[in-house]
């Protein structure tokens, strides 16, 4: 009955649009992939694309769906990363325990950061945000004895005794994290959330309680931020006030914008792609590689404004103008309602 | 002390409210965050002293930097049509651009070998003592071109046909439209005036800093603080707050030296708090959209 | 025919806001366009000024659509591509509904923008002094920031601001929109002179009475389409038009 309902599933819901069979086979190719590559530094790059993947669809859910623009995402990640490496040197708790405290601290930084958002719009928050970091890179420097300061924390504890091992974990979180994401934003509270990125005044004026939903943004993508940075300290082993750095901060809208924002799998595809060609880059290139790196950036984003995703869909992807439905390309008719599909996209 | 602390808040007081005056130009009529408006200030500067050290004379050196510097940035503006409707999108190609300047410089750099890339020669040389403490001349030029670039640009704005369809385009965008004012235009020419005005502060003031491709990001925190701080929009908000913060940093670097490093976050703290009091800024210009 | 419209119809996405509208404005005509809210009225001008050019490319960035179909004519020129920029520099111009001053500058920096095609000061002075001479209130305010003014200024000063540009015609959302009777009156009243001046002028209100009371000549517009037309006198005898239509 289970198995009947699975392959059902599959063959209804997977099978029938062309990117749904390539995220299926994509996800089965990345269980797989251990047991063909044991390359340390690619297992290394694949697990960086992770812990990415879950910071960048944290600012996809805060920015591009709730439309509070965050310019300072890495406090959250930098956050949550230093509170396990404090809680992991200092009194020697494990990263069991160290990343799920270290997720509730970046909660509470996402509270605190929402509270600006409560009164400020647009680039005045931006600004506000992106100041955050600033401000507490200069605490850290200030309380060295704690921080390390400029140095950083080392001597970490590692997550998993295994590279392999590890690499499990943080596939698991981030399929789990994603999955979750999607999940909110397809619910009514992600209704609410694109309500208020569209018009706040109209959502309130509609009942909504807006200042609940904001808080409620700002603490669940303080919650997966924190998430990927417990990561991030106890895989890297050492972390620096670097990861509250303006660029920190900019990636995760580098690979949303380049994936596709307003799609928790958009910022995916975009650590996915991403990562690996800034590592190559730096192979071959060495110091010219950010000059590059930024060069495909801005002719990416000038040829492909909505982002990498909105490309694929558009050359896969029918939705049914009756019932919503995604149907592949090909179709004529819709799969569910038979309703007819127009040949091409948009129209 | 308090003589240096003038001297020097003086000094970048002027240079922030000549950037903040650009940016917020360059806002209230394309209605976009140009992250790389700092960039175009550091490339200037670069430029003037890469033709000083092909033998150019520094007139002629300044002229090409200026004029080179705003064709770079009319170009760039192009680029930055396709996505105009999403402003994270070009927020990042911005920031792209400032970053493709800097790595650009760098490259540069590292490839012309055993010149000394850092310090921009003065364009003229001697200095004075005011209040006790030692200024060059080319500091008090520096001044000098600021504030005479900062009233033209105040006259140019209020007095001139072309300075009221500018205001008129940052008002309002689709009326200025009606009444005949070609909002592209307008754009083009706003973002050269912006970039020029840029360009010259490189050209006069990076003679009195050490130069680095990457410090357009410091300055660029900065600026951004000093616009928002005024409120966006804002010229005279932006002049008080330019000055505001100049003397802000000028004074924790001097009074406080054990924290001297902390003196963005002190500035960055101070604004967090004034925007939490005052949303738009201490002259927030009420921007409407329709 | 000064302004021609035919068959025009304007989408919004899938929602079809106009459906085949036929207007036309001869020289010297004070034409009334009126209906409800919602009828469409604003998107004909939006449509005629050129407006809604703009705004569909502002719009394509958001995912949304606008379309427009069919032509319209300016002193035999077709204009139904251009940019609302162009077409002000034809003579044709929109008086936009709500007033929308440049709210930060002063109301002459205000009248100087309306002025901004014209390079010739003494034109600028001549053309000052009849909005002035219109507008007695406007002179005294001169200096004042144009976002203080009343409702009524406003409109003053909107007006004010497109006979600037020496409009051959001239476009009139709602200029009677949220203002007291008596000013109400007042406004009608200049818009009455400024037609004496021999600028055609098409008016859209929803003030039906004092509409009908300045026209020439009336289109009546309902969920986008033209439900009748003709002079006021004709438009009033007519029991169905009266009450289905104009609510009197």
């Amino acid at each position: 009955m289970r198995i009947g309902n699975i392959t059902d599933y599959l063959k209804k819901e997977i099978f029938p649009v062309p990117t749904r069979v390539m995220a299926f086979v994509g996800l089965a190719a990345l269980v797989a992939f251990p047991l063909i590559m044991d390359q340390p530094h690619i297992l290394r790059l694949m697990i960086m694309i992770f812990i990415f993947s879950i910071f960048a669809a944290s600012w996809d859910l805060i920015s591009a769906y709730t439309g509070q623009v965050v310019l300072g995402h890495a406090l959250f990640f930098g956050v949550s990363a230093y509170t396990c490496a404090m809680l992991n040197t200092h009194f020697n708790m494990s990263p069991v325990m160290t990343i799920p405290i270290g997720a509730v601290v970046a909660v509470a930084a996402g509270l605190i950061a929402g509270f600006p958002a409560l009164r400020l719009k647009g680039i005045y928050l931006g600004l506000t945000t992106m100041a955050m970091p600033v401000v507490l890179v200069a605490v850290i420097e200030y309380m060295r004895s704690y921080t390390g300061g400029e140095q950083g924390i080392i001597g970490i504890e590692q997550l998993a005794t295994s590279r392999v091992h590890f690499y499990y974990i943080a596939l698991l979180l981030m399929v789990v994290s994603i999955a979750v994401l999607m999940k909110i934003t397809r619910s009514k509270i992600g209704l609410i959330f694109q309500a208020i990125r569209d018009d706040e005044i109209a959502a309130r004026a509609s009942g909504v309680n807006t200042t609940y939903y904001k808080l409620l943004s700002f603490s669940l993508s303080g919650l997966f931020a924190g998430l990927a940075g417990g990561l991030y300290a106890h895989f890297m082993r050492v972390i620096g006030p670097s990861v509250f750095e303006f660029s920190f901060s900019f990636e995760p809208i580098i690979w949303t914008i380049f994936g596709g924002g307003a799609s928790i799998v958009g910022p995916v595809i975009g650590v996915f792609i991403l990562l690996p060609v800034v590592e190559m880059l730096h192979v071959h290139l060495g110091d010219n590689a950010t000059l590059i790196y930024y060069l495909i950036l801005v002719i990416v984003v000038v040829f492909a404004p909505g982002g990498v995703l909105r490309l694929i869909n558009r050359y896969t992807e029918k939705v049914c103008p009756e019932c919503m439905t995604v149907n592949a390309f090909p179709r004529r008719q819709c799969r569910v309602c038979s309703a007819k599909l127009s040949a091409v996209n948009g129209e | 002390m308090f003589a240096n602390i003038f001297v020097i808040g003086l000094l970048n007081g002027c240079v922030y409210a000549l950037l903040a005056a650009g940016f917020s130009l360059l806002f209230s009529v394309a209605r976009i965050v140009n992250l790389a408006y700092t960039a175009y200030w550091m490339i200037a500067a670069y430029i003037y002293l890469g033709m000083t050290l092909l033998g150019l004379p520094s007139w002629l050196a300044a002229a090409v930097s200026i004029i080179l510097t705003i064709a770079m940035s009319l170009v760039f503006q192009r680029l930055l049509d396709p996505v105009k409707g999403n402003p994270m999108s070009v927020m990042i190609l911005t920031l792209a651009i400032g970053v493709i300047l800097q790595k650009s410089v760098s490259f540069v750099q590292d490839s012309v070998q055993g010149v000394y890339f850092q310090i921009v020669p003065s364009l003229i040389k001697g200095s004075t003592h005011i209040l006790g403490v030692a200024v060059t001349y080319q500091y008090l030029l520096s001044l000098f071109v600021v504030l005479v670039i900062l009233a033209a640009l105040g006259m140019f704005l209020t007095k001139t046909r072309f300075g009221i369809a500018i205001r008129a385009t940052s008002q309002d965008k689709q009326v200025a439209g009606l009444v005949g004012i070609n909002e592209k235009a307008v754009a083009n020419i706003v973002t050269g005036i912006a970039v020029g005005v840029a360009a010259i502060a490189g050209v006069v003031v990076s003679p009195l800093y050490v130069l680095e491709p990457w410090m357009w990001l410091q300055h660029l925190l900065v600026l951004m603080a000093v616009v928002i701080f005024g409120g966006l929009g804002s010229l005279k908000g932006s002049m008080i707050a330019a000055f505001i913060i100049a003397f802000i940093e000028a004074g924790v670097v001097f009074l406080l030296p054990s924290v001297g490093f902390l003196r963005s976050a002190i500035v960055m703290f101070i604004m967090i708090v004034v925007l939490l009091v005052r949303p738009r800024g201490l002259f927030g210009a009420m921007v409407e959209e329709h | 025919m000064l302004l021609k419209v035919e068959n025009l119809s304007v989408y919004y996405d899938r929602a079809l806001i106009l459906d085949h509208i036929n207007l036309q404005v001869g020289h010297g005509e004070l034409v009334g366009l009126v209906g409800p809210n919602g009828a469409g009225k604003t998107t004909l001008l939006r449509a005629v000024s050129g407006m809604i050019n703009v705004e569909k490319k502002d719009l394509k960035f958001s995912g949304s659509m606008v379309r427009t179909l069919g032509k319209i004519s300016f002193q035999g020129e077709s204009i139904d591509s251009m940019l609302s920029y162009e077409i002000a520099r034809k003579g044709l111009i929109h008086c936009p509904e709500r007033h929308r001053p440049f709210a930060g500058m002063s109301v002459l920096d205000n009248l100087m923008a309306g002025a901004f095609l014209c390079r010739d000061k003494r034109e600028i002075k001549k053309r000052l002094d009849n909005v002035y001479s219109l507008f007695p209130r406007l002179k005294e305010r001169e200096k004042q920031t144009s976002g203080t003014l009343s409702g009524g200024e406003q409109q003053m000063l909107a007006i004010g601001r497109s006979l600037m540009l020496k409009p051959i015609l001239l476009c009139i959302d709602e200029p009677s929109l949220g203002l007291a009777p008596q000013v109400k009156r007042s406004v009608f009243e200049n818009i009455r002179e400024i037609q004496k001046q021999g600028i055609s002028i098409l008016l859209v209100e929803q003030d039906v009475r004092q509409s009908f009371a300045l026209s020439d000549r009336n289109y009546i517009l309902s969920s986008g389409r033209i439900a009748a037309e003709g002079s006021s006198a004709k438009l009033l005898e007519d029991e169905t038009i009266r009450t289905s239509y104009l609510g009197l």
